[in-house]
């Protein structure tokens, strides 16, 4: 598992912010957390180069402003910013979102648990990189 | 006794002899023209017929025409025209005799009307025109005879079309606010699918958190909490998962018709197969025997038959007979209008042009009383309480919304506490509709 790791979380939802970062404690990895609460915050971050770049982004998909789907298209047009893996991270479990937001260069398409410990889980797979373990558990 | 004598049959066969001469001058003079009127002697009167009184019947039937009849010089005069063409035209009829036709022809039309007159004077000629009577436009179809060389004169028959036109123009505007009736309709259930779409999206979210609250309370708080706020959080948990469960089957009903995906040719033996992995376990569980015939390959969206065979299997499974073994056969037969006949055709409204796949789903399950066949199939419709058997009266609602986005169709036969069967009618094609898609 990688160390000093630093997570973007893009959520406007302040609850699931928080439950994310409540469940990364118990992975140990003394994870740095980011937060965004749109894609317009989000992308003004990232394109702050006095700030270290993320390792993740964890990318929720409608918020107000600029939404997921608008910053990952921002994403892939830097050079800078299109190598860091983004994980969609949203309520939605469309097909057809998860097919176009892959094709549109996201990791993976995470449709947000409900269950706490599910959390944990997506986490510690994220961190280890392995992440075609996501399709086994069903998120 | 009446004798007749030599010389009465002599004088007798002299006059017969005189009047066929006379009668033969009589139909030569009338060949030739040079008669007028004729007289027979009728009970010792003379009767006289002019060649007027002759053709009287004629210009009777004419007059009573319910079309235009006239006669042209070949330069166009009237020299003829029935009570109906100058009725027609609203002009009377001692003004139209004696007028030329052209006259009466609207200006965009005499020319096409001069062209088909020339051509009407080599034998006969049809068209559409407009006249023009009395400020008014007509709308007319005429025929043209030319009567030469009998006569130096051409004949016209005139149809009135104004009812005609206007019935189609009736039909055209009935087709237009048809077209216009069913795009609005289209609108509607886009958006209404649309808003369903959303509303289930947007009440997932805050479910989710209910959920999840739930789960951290019960994990923080579990050794604290009494045994009965334990069982109101399960509680709460429960009909949380059930309230998901139902959003998800709302959202994916809305989503049917949204699919861009195209139809592809799909062997529905590997869905059967694949369908029935899912259910290994449920089986298992029920002692269950399913036996499968071939299936075809048709024109499908494959994630959706695999939908619509999951709720079949699904139901037959989950509605077994408590202590009989579940058994479910799955077999089909491929249908066309010329085997199976027009009246099967018709009495699903199937597109004679294609052929059809019919699957049947036959399970000894509860069954239902024949008088639900068709309710069953409306959504949130549930024959059976929610404490027997779980399910959110959504499957059989989106089997059917799944065939009908196949062109296709489904019915359910079934007995009470006898079994159901559901039938699957499936195009093996797509092509024509494909295209529309």
């Amino acid at each position: 598992m990688k160390e000093n790791i630093v997570i973007l979380i893009v959520d406007d939802d302040e609850d699931d912010r928080k439950l994310f970062i409540e469940s990364a404690k118990e992975t140990n990895a003394g994870i740095t957390f980011v937060t965004a609460s749109d894609g317009q915050e989000a992308l003004r971050l990232l394109k702050d180069e006095h700030i270290r770049l993320p390792d993740y982004i964890f990318l929720d998909l409608r918020m107000p402003r600029v939404g997921g789907r608008k910053c990952l298209e921002e994403i892939g047009k830097d050079k800078r910013l299109r190598d860091i893996p983004v994980f969609i991270y949203t309520t939605s479990t469309d097909v057809k979102d998860s097919r176009e937001l892959k094709e549109m260069g996201a990791v993976h398409f995470i449709s947000k648990p409900a269950d706490p410990g599910d959390i944990y889980y997506i986490l510690s797979v994220v961190l280890d990189e392995k992440w075609d373990q996501l399709n086994k558990k069903g998120v | 006794m009446y004798t007749v004598t030599a010389e009465d049959m002599l004088s007798e066969i002299g006059d017969l002899k005189l009047r066929l001469s006379e009668a033969q001058e009589a139909i030569d003079a009338i060949k030739n023209g040079s008669v007028d009127a004729f007289a027979i002697r009728k009970d010792g009167k003379p009767e006289v017929f002019t060649l007027q009184s002759l053709d009287y019947a004629y210009r009777v039937l004419i007059e009573k025409f319910s079309e235009g009849a006239l006669n042209l010089t070949l330069d166009g005069l009237i020299i003829y025209s029935n009570s109906y063409f100058s009725k027609l035209i609203g002009i009377p009829n001692e003004k139209v005799t004696g007028s030329y036709i052209f006259d009466f022809i609207s200006g965009e039309s005499r020319k096409k009307f001069q062209e088909h007159f020339v051509l009407a004077l080599k034998g006969c000629s049809k068209t559409e025109i407009t006249l023009s009577g009395n400020n008014r436009d007509i709308p007319v179809y005429v025929s043209l005879t030319n009567l030469q060389p009998q006569l130096a004169t051409v004949g016209m028959i005139v149809t009135d079309l104004s009812e005609k036109k206007l019935y189609e123009q009736l039909f055209e505007l009935h087709t237009e606010t048809l077209r216009k009736k069913n795009v609005e309709l289209e609108h509607l259930n886009k958006s209404l699918d649309q808003f369903a779409s959303i509303a289930s999206h947007d009440l997932q979210e805050p479910l989710r958190k209910i959920k999840t609250f739930t789960a951290l309370l019960k994990m923080k708080a579990n050794q604290t909490l009494s045994a009965e706020s334990n069982e109101l959080i399960d509680k709460i948990k429960r009909s949380s998962e059930r309230m998901s469960l139902l959003i998800n089957d709302v959202l994916n009903f809305s989503r049917v018709v949204h699919m861009e995906d195209m139809f592809v040719k799909t062997d529905l033996n590997q869905i059967l197969n694949d369908t029935l992995k899912d259910f290994d376990l449920l089986i298992l569980e029920k002692n269950a025997v399913v036996s499968i015939g071939i299936l075809p390959v048709v024109d499908a969206i494959p994630l959706q038959i695999n939908q619509l065979f999951y709720n079949l299997v699904g139901n037959a499974l989950k509605f077994s007979k408590i202590g009989t073994p579940a058994a479910l056969s799955i077999s089909s037969r491929i249908l066309s209008a010329e085997e199976n006949g027009n009246e099967f055709y018709s009495k699903f409204n199937l597109d004679e042009q294609l052929s059809y796949s019919e699957i049947c789903f036959k399970d000894n399950g509860i069954g239902f009383e024949q008088q639900f066949a068709e309710q069953i199939f409306s959504i949130f419709e549930r024959l059976n309480s929610q404490e027997q058997y779980s399910g959110t009266g959504i499957g059989l609602a989106l089997c059917r919304k799944i065939v009908q986005h196949h062109h296709g169709r489904i019915r359910a036969e079934g007995k009470d506490n006898d079994g159901a069967i559901f039938y699957v009618l499936l195009p093996l094609t797509q092509e024509t509709n494909a295209a529309s898609n």
